[in-house]
């Protein structure tokens, strides 16, 4: 795991909110950039590390909430924490169906802040490391020749190296030797393990 | 109230009313029948003069007289027209030569009498055209009347309804301009809020980080003493906001001028004229002649008037006595205003009367009054409120000069 440190991105036009956010977030040794608008945010090249976005609701040019679903309709599975200065319920509402982890009223507790930042950066920390071993699962499953993959689709259906063997028309011995090579391929220790990979690829829910 | 409601600056553009369209017709009998009847008329006249002559005849010897005739005649011409009157004369002819006849035993060639009754078959036909011209003229003053009338009629209408548009108007003035309140006084405040907020938020955080960074081991003392400078940074822009808005009153008071206080009183008045009459409130003002003229904000009056009134008209909703009184005089060469209603007064003290955000209103904001001082005091004036007779008083001081 090549585990960086979080960086908390805060977006908000008061330099003031940006300058003291910045010193509360250092002080408990989160590192943190702070941007003016959206668009300063999207033209900085993010470092590979789990991060979330503090956002104030009233920007200049494009709002927090559309930048919001900006960040959702382009992908960016970011977690996103709202500050605002003047919350209304229908506002926070729209914003946490749309995805947003937290809705903060400003004057906010600093714990509260620092509370749902730790969860944001949790929840992105876990998302990276899914996607992470997902993306290894991947790579590994390419390393399967077409017979193999063949091999561990049957396999995942339950069935015994004989009846593998008889539906692909080989022998049991090289049907044996194909599903070795699968399980060292795989880096499966065993049958129960192979096919939870195979879950995490998708593959149990498509057809064989 | 009505002294102030005048008619005098409106000029309604009278519309052009067509009288013919206005006036009734009786329908006509058809013309031959009429013809007939007029005619008749002319005859029956005649026969009856005939009648009449006859019966003075019996009563006094002598010359007949034919003024019965000539007064058939007269009729028939005026309930006729001209023609039944030229007919009841030549009728009136041979009845005429008859009696002359009767009455001198047989009737002689004499010159005398020839002349006697042609002058008399002249006066009838005068009289006659007289009589047809009279009523022709009668009829014309009595139609003319008439079209008079239905235009005076027509004319008090047009007034009846630019005086109910007028209402509507001045209703939906005064619903417009409560509105425009309540939005200035809200977008205010949000913006004065937003701007209060940050600052706030920024120090609130500011703490905190400071508080952090002490507790860090080793205490980061230079992180600590920038985010104490950056709680006096902020503290200084909040300070800012709220002498911003002093400032703004008194920039808008630096575009005062000398306006008649008197005349503000009264604008403000009219404007809430409708609400006043639909609470039933008497409306007494007082106003002493020859006021000093004062430098003022005329908006800025007006919406502590407003207010003011406003204030009074609520609280009287309930009271049996409805009164507003407004005195205005002359004080330490400047302008004393008083203004006290018969709403039962105040329970609370005049201090918290005054101060932002205490109502007693189920829906107010209870800025009115905080307002209302801020603008009196730009103008280096004076609000208090004491309780009156019946009701709050509030005296209003603004000094002359400068």
């Amino acid at each position: 795991m090549s585990q960086q440190n979080p960086i908390v991105y805060v977006v908000d036009d008061d330099s003031a909110i940006r300058e003291t956010l910045s010193s509360l977030l250092r002080s408990v040794g989160l590192a943190v950039r702070g941007f003016a608008s959206a668009a300063e945010f999207l033209a900085h090249e993010r470092p590979d590390a789990p991060s979330c976005i503090v956002l104030d609701v009233r920007l200049p040019g494009q709002g927090g909430l559309e930048f919001q679903r900006h960040l959702t309709a382009s992908g960016d599975p970011i977690p996103v924490i709202f500050i605002s200065g003047h919350g209304d319920i229908p506002m926070s509402v729209r914003a946490i169906k749309a995805g947003a982890l937290e809705f903060l009223t400003k004057p906010f507790r600093d714990q509260d802040l620092l509370d749902a930042i730790q969860a944001a950066i949790n929840r992105d920390t876990f998302r990276r490391e899914t996607a992470r071993v997902t993306n290894a699962l991947r790579q590994r499953y390419q390393t399967l020749s077409p017979r193999e993959r063949q091999v561990l689709a049957l396999l995942l259906t339950g069935q015994q190296s004989r009846q593998i063997a008889a539906a692909i028309g080989a022998s049991e011995s090289t049907v044996k030797v194909h599903r070795m090579q699968v399980m060292r391929k795989m880096e499966a220790s065993s049958l129960v393990e192979l096919v939870r990979m195979a879950d995490g690829l998708g593959l149990l829910t498509a057809p064989a | 109230m009505d002294s102030l409601y005048r008619f005098g600056s409106l000029r309604p553009s009278l519309p052009t009313v067509r009288i013919d369209r206005l006036l009734p017709r009786a329908p006509a009998p058809s013309k031959p029948v009429l013809l007939l009847l007029r005619y008749g008329l002319a005859v029956v006249c005649v026969a009856a003069a005939h009648l009449v002559t006859l019966m003075l005849q019996q009563v006094a010897e002598g010359r007949p007289s034919l003024f019965p005739f000539f007064v058939g005649i007269v009729a028939s011409a005026w309930f006729g027209g001209i023609g039944p009157g030229i007919c009841a004369a030549l009728l009136a002819l041979p009845a005429g030569l008859y009696f002359y006849s009767v009455s001198l035993g047989s009737f002689e060639y004499r010159a005398e009498n020839a002349i006697l009754l042609l002058l008399f078959a002249l006066c009838a036909m005068a009289g006659g055209a007289l009589s047809t011209w009279r009523r022709h003229s009668s009829d014309a003053l009595a139609l003319k009347a008439r079209e008079l009338q239905s235009a005076n009629d027509a004319l008090r209408n047009e007034i009846r309804e630019r005086v109910r548009a007028q209402q509507a108007l001045q209703e939906a003035q005064t619903e417009l301009s409560r509105a425009t309140r309540l939005t200035m006084a809200g977008e205010l405040t949000a913006t004065i809020a937003h701007e209060i907020n940050q600052p706030l938020t920024a120090i609130a955080t500011s703490a905190s980080a400071c508080a952090r960074w002490l507790d860090t081991v080793p205490p980061n003392l230079d992180e600590a003493r920038q985010s104490a400078a950056c709680i006096v940074r902020d503290s200084g822009r909040a300070a800012d906001v709220v002498s911003r808005v002093r400032a703004l009153i008194r920039k808008a008071v630096s575009e005062r001028m000398h306006v008649g206080v008197n005349q503000i009183i009264e604008e403000v008045l009219r404007s809430i004229d409708y609400d006043l009459r639909k609470n039933g409130i008497a409306v007494i003002v007082m106003i002493e002649p020859a006021l000093p003229p004062v430098p003022v904000d005329r908006v800025q009056l007006q919406q502590v008037f407003l207010n003011l009134f406003m204030n009074a008209m609520e609280a009287m909703a309930h009271a049996d006595e409805r009164r507003l009184t407004v005195r205005m005089a002359a004080f330490q060469g400047g302008l004393e205003a008083i203004v006290e209603d018969s709403g039962g007064g105040f329970q609370v003290s005049e201090a918290a009367l005054f101060e932002p955000f205490f109502t007693t209103k189920p829906s107010g904001m209870g800025l009115g009054l905080a307002i209302c001082r801020t603008i009196v005091e730009a103008h280096s004036g004076e609000l208090s409120a004491s309780n009156g007779a019946r009701g709050a008083r509030f005296r209003l001081f603004i000094p002359g000069g400068a």
